[in-house]
C-alpha cells in the first residue's frame, strides 16, 4: 500500500521506521524455523547433515521462486491457478525441445542445452502473457482465467507426453547442471537465489515495487495517476509464468526426465507459502524476504514430517492446518493493530 | 442490405435486452442450442434416446455440485473444500454401511448415508464458522480445509476404496422411472428446493443482498453472519447429498471421489452465470452451466477427441465465457 508521508496517515504507517516493521513481520517465521530446527535436531541429529541440509535448500528454494511469482500476481490484486501446470507444460516443451534438437544437431551440446532451457521459459512467458493479456483486456476475474488456463496447460502438457516421462536429456543439463555445485551449493539453489535477488532489486529499487502495490491497493487511482496498469498486468503474469517454467526447468534437470506430473501440488503450495509469507489476498502487500521464510518454513515442516515418518496423508492434514492456522495469527495481529 | 444489416443489428439489441431482463446467461442457451443443433446434423446418435438419458444424468450428477458451490459463491465465498467434501462423505458413508452391516442391509444403507451427510455438515459448519464467525478469507479457508479433509477421506481407509453395499447401488444408481434414472429426478427435486429457496423465501434474498453489498446488509438489519454460515452448510449439505449418488453409481466409497468436482463446480456455475463477485445467481445458472459442459463433453467424446485435448478446449472455453460475460456487461 502506497501512502502519504507516515505522519499525515497514523492508521496505515506506524511511527517504526521500514526495517522494524520487516522485523516485527518476519520475526515469528524466522523464530519458527528456529525452533522447528533445533526440535528436530534434538530429535534425529542427522537432520543437520550435509546431504539433508542441502536437500532443505534445493527444496525451499524451488517453493521459493514458484511463490514469488504468486506473489507478484497476488500483490496486483490477482491469482495465478496456471503456475502449477504451467511448470509441467514447461518441463514437458524443454526435454520435448532437447530431444528434438539432439536428432538434428546431435554434436552441438550447447545448443542443444540452451535451446531446450529457452523453449521451456519461453512457454512460460507465453503463458504469462495470454492470462495476463486476457484478464487486462477483458477484465476479467483472474481465478477463472487461470483456472481455465490450468486445464489447457496441463491437458496440453498431458497431450503431448501421453503423460509418459520424456528421456534422453543430454548430461551436460542433467548431470554437470543439476548436481553440480559452486561453493558446495547446488547449482539449482544458485537460480533460485539469482530469481529471489531480482525480485528484491524489483520490488526495493524499481517503481516496478511501488507502482504494482498501489495497482493491487486501488486499480482506479493508480490508473488516474498515469501508470501503465495493464502494462502492469501483462508483465506481472508473464513474470509468474516464467518463474513457474523457471522452476519447471529446473526440475527436470533435477528429475533427468521431462514429466507433465510434476506440477499437480505447485499450484496449492505456492499460495499456502504465499500466504504464509504474509501476502495479503487483498492485494497492495507482499514481501520476498517473507516469501523465502515462508518457503523454508514449509521445507522444514515437510522435511520434519518425514523424518518423524508422519504418514503423506496425514500431512496434508498438517499443512492445511498451519493454512488456517497463519490466516488466524494475521487477522489477529492485523484486528490488535486497528483503533 | 443495409436493413438487413439494421434488422441484425435490432435482433442483437433484443437478445441483449432479453439477456438483460434474465439477469444471465444469454449466451449459453445460445451456444447450447447451436452445439446440439450441428451434433444432431453431424451425428444422429447424438440424439439417440441412449445418449439423451446419459448425457442428462452426467448433467445431474455435475449440476448437483454446482448448485452446491453457487451459495458461498453468492455471499462473496468460494468452497474449494468441496470436492474433499465429497471423498469424505463418500468414504464416511461406505465405511459406516460396512461396520453397520450386521442392522441388515436398509438399515446399513440409510446409516452410511446419515453419516456421509453428518460429516459434510461438519466440514460445512467449521468452513462456515471461520467464514463467517471469524471473518477469515474463504479462499484461504477452504483451502486449508480441502487439504484437511483430503487427508482425513484417503486417512480414513488408507487409501482405498471400500465396497458399499449392493442394495446402495440398487436404490439409487439402477433403479428408473420412465427409463429416466432416479438420479436425476433426485436432482430435480433439489433444484425446486433451490428454486425455492433463493426465489421465494427471505433467506434468498437476504443471500443475495449479503452477497452483492455487504454493509448495506448489515444496515437493513441482516444478520449477515448467519446467512454466510448457512450459504456453507447448503453447500456441504448438496455436496453430500451428491457424493452418495456418485457413491452409489461407482459401488464403493471412493478417498479420490472428489477429484476435480470443485474446479468443475466452479467452472460450471460461472459459466452458467454466477457472478465470481458475489450477490448474483439466479436457480437455473447451474444447471445451464452443467448442461453446456455436458453437451460439449459428449460432442468430444463422439469425434473421439484425445481427452487431453478436451481438457485444452475446456479451458479455452471457460477463459472465453468469462471474458464473453465481462464484454456483456461492461
Amino acid at each position: 500500500m502506497i501512502t502519504a508521508p507516515s505522519t499525515t496517515q497514523p492508521c496505515f504507517a506506524s511511527s517504526a521506521p521500514a526495517w522494524l516493521r520487516t522485523i516485527k513481520l518476519a520475526a515469528p517465521l524466522a523464530i519458527a524455523v528456529l525452533a522447528l530446527s533445533i526440535a528436530l535436531y534434538v530429535y534425529e541429529p542427522r537432520f543437520l547433515s550435509g546431504p539433508n541440509i542441502s536437500n532443505l535448500l534445493r527444496g525451499a528454494s524451488l517453493l521459493a521462486v514458484i511463490a514469488a511469482g504468486q506473489m507478484l500476481v497476488m500483490i496486483i490484486g490477482g491469482f495465478d491457478l496456471s503456475v502449477g501446470g504451467t511448470a509441467a507444460l514447461s518441463s514437458v516443451t524443454t526435454a520435448l525441445a532437447m530431444t528434438a534438437l539432439e536428432e538434428t544437431f546431435p554434436d552441438a551440446l550447447g545448443l542443444i542445452a540452451i535451446g531446450g532451457v529457452a523453449v521451456g521459459l519461453l512457454t512460460g512467458l507465453l503463458v504469462g502473457l495470454i492470462n495476463g493479456g486476457v484478464i487486462a483486456r477483458f477484465g476479467a476475474p483472474p481465478f477463472m482465467v487461470t483456472l481455465g488456463m490450468l486445464s489447457a496447460v496441463s491437458g496440453a502438457a498431458f497431450y503431448l507426453t501421453s503423460g509418459t516421462p520424456v528421456y534422453g536429456l543430454p548430461d551436460a543439463f542433467t548431470k554437470t547442471f543439476a548436481r553440480g555445485n559452486i561453493l558446495g551449493i547446488s547449482s539449482l539453489v544458485w537460480v533460485s537465489l539469482l530469481v529471489i535477488f531480482v525480485v528484491w532489486v524489483l520490488q526495493n529499487l524499481a517503481g516496478f515495487g511501488r507502482h504494482t502495490r498501489a495497482l493491487g491497493s486501488n486499480r482506479n487511482a493508480t490508473r488516474l495517476a498515469g501508470v501503465a496498469v495493464n502494462r502492469y498486468t501483462v508483465a506481472v503474469y508473464m513474470l509468474s509464468g516464467l518463474f513457474a517454467s523457471i522452476v519447471g526447468v529446473l526440475l527436470t534437470a533435477r528429475l533427468g526426465s521431462g514429466q507433465s506430473t510434476i506440477g499437480l501440488e505447485l499450484m496449492l503450495q505456492s499460495i499456502a507459502v504465499a500466504v504464509v509469507g504474509g501476502v495479503s489476498l487483498r492485494g497492495g502487500s507482499g514481501r520476498i524476504g517473507g516469501i523465502v521464510l515462508a518457503a523454508m518454513f514449509f521445507s522444514v515442516v515437510t522435511n520434519g514430517m518425514n523424518i518423524v515418518r508422519i504418514d503423506s496423508r496425514v500431512q496434508t492434514i498438517v499443512i492445511g492446518l498451519i493454512i488456517i492456522a497463519a490466516t488466524l495469527v494475521e487477522r489477529m495481529t492485523h484486528s490488535r493493530g486497528r483503533p | 442490405m443495409i436493413t438487413s444489416a439494421n434488422r441484425a443489428s435490432a435482433a442483437f439489441a433484443t437478445l441483449r435486452r432479453a439477456g438483460l431482463r434474465l439477469g444471465n446467461g444469454i449466451y449459453v442457451p445460445i451456444v447450447l442450442l447451436i452445439a446440439a443443433i450441428a451434433m444432431a446434423i453431424a451425428e444422429p446418435r447424438f440424439v439417440s434416446a441412449g445418449n439423451l438419458v446419459n448425457m442428462l444424468l452426467q448433467t445431474s450428477l455435475l449440476a448437483i455440485f454446482a448448485y452446491a458451490q453457487m451459495f458461498p459463491l453468492i455471499s462473496r465465498g468460494f468452497d474449494l473444500s468441496l470436492g474433499a467434501t465429497v471423498s469424505l462423505a463418500s468414504v464416511i458413508a461406505a465405511v459406516t454401511m460396512a461396520s453397520a452391516s450386521s442392522l441388515g442391509e436398509p438399515v446399513a444403507v440409510l446409516c452410511g448415508i446419515l453419516a456421509g451427510v453428518a460429516s459434510a455438515l461438519l466440514v460445512g459448519a467449521v468452513n462456515g464458522g471461520l467464514v463467517a464467525g471469524v471473518g477469515l478469507n474463504p479462499f484461504i479457508v477452504t483451502l486449508g480445509t480441502w487439504n484437511i479433509v483430503g487427508g482425513i477421506a484417503s486417512s480414513v481407509t488408507g487409501g482405498f476404496p471400500v465396497p458399499t453395499p449392493p442394495l446402495l447401488n440398487r436404490w439409487l444408481s439402477e433403479s428408473s422411472f420412465l427409463s429416466i434414472p432416479l438420479a436425476v429426478f433426485a436432482v430435480a427435486a433439489a433444484v425446486a428446493l433451490v428454486w425455492l429457496f433463493l426465489d421465494t423465501s427471505a433467506f434468498g434474498r437476504r443471500l443475495c443482498l449479503v452477497g452483492s453489498n455487504p454493509s448495506a446488509a448489515v444496515l437493513g438489519g441482516i444478520n449477515g453472519r448467519r446467512i454466510i454460515f448457512t450459504s456453507y452448510l447448503v453447500c456441504s449439505a448438496l455436496a453430500a447429498a451428491g457424493a452418495v449418488l456418485l457413491t452409489a453409481r461407482t459401488g464403493s466409497g471412493e478417498p479420490n471421489l472428489g477429484g476435480n468436482l470443485t474446479l468443475q463446480s466452479i467452472a460450471a456455475a460461472v459459466i452458467g452465470g454466477v457472478s465470481l463477485r458475489g450477490g448474483e445467481g439466479r436457480f437455473y445458472a447451474p444447471l445451464l452451466g452443467a448442461l453446456l459442459l455436458t453437451v460439449l463433453s459428449s460432442a468430444m467424446n463422439f469425434f473421439s477427441i484425445d481427452s487431453y485435448v478436451q481438457e485444452v478446449i475446456l479451458g479455452t472455453i471457460i477463459v472465453a465465457a468469462v471474458c464473453l460475460d465481462r464484454q456483456r456487461r461492461a
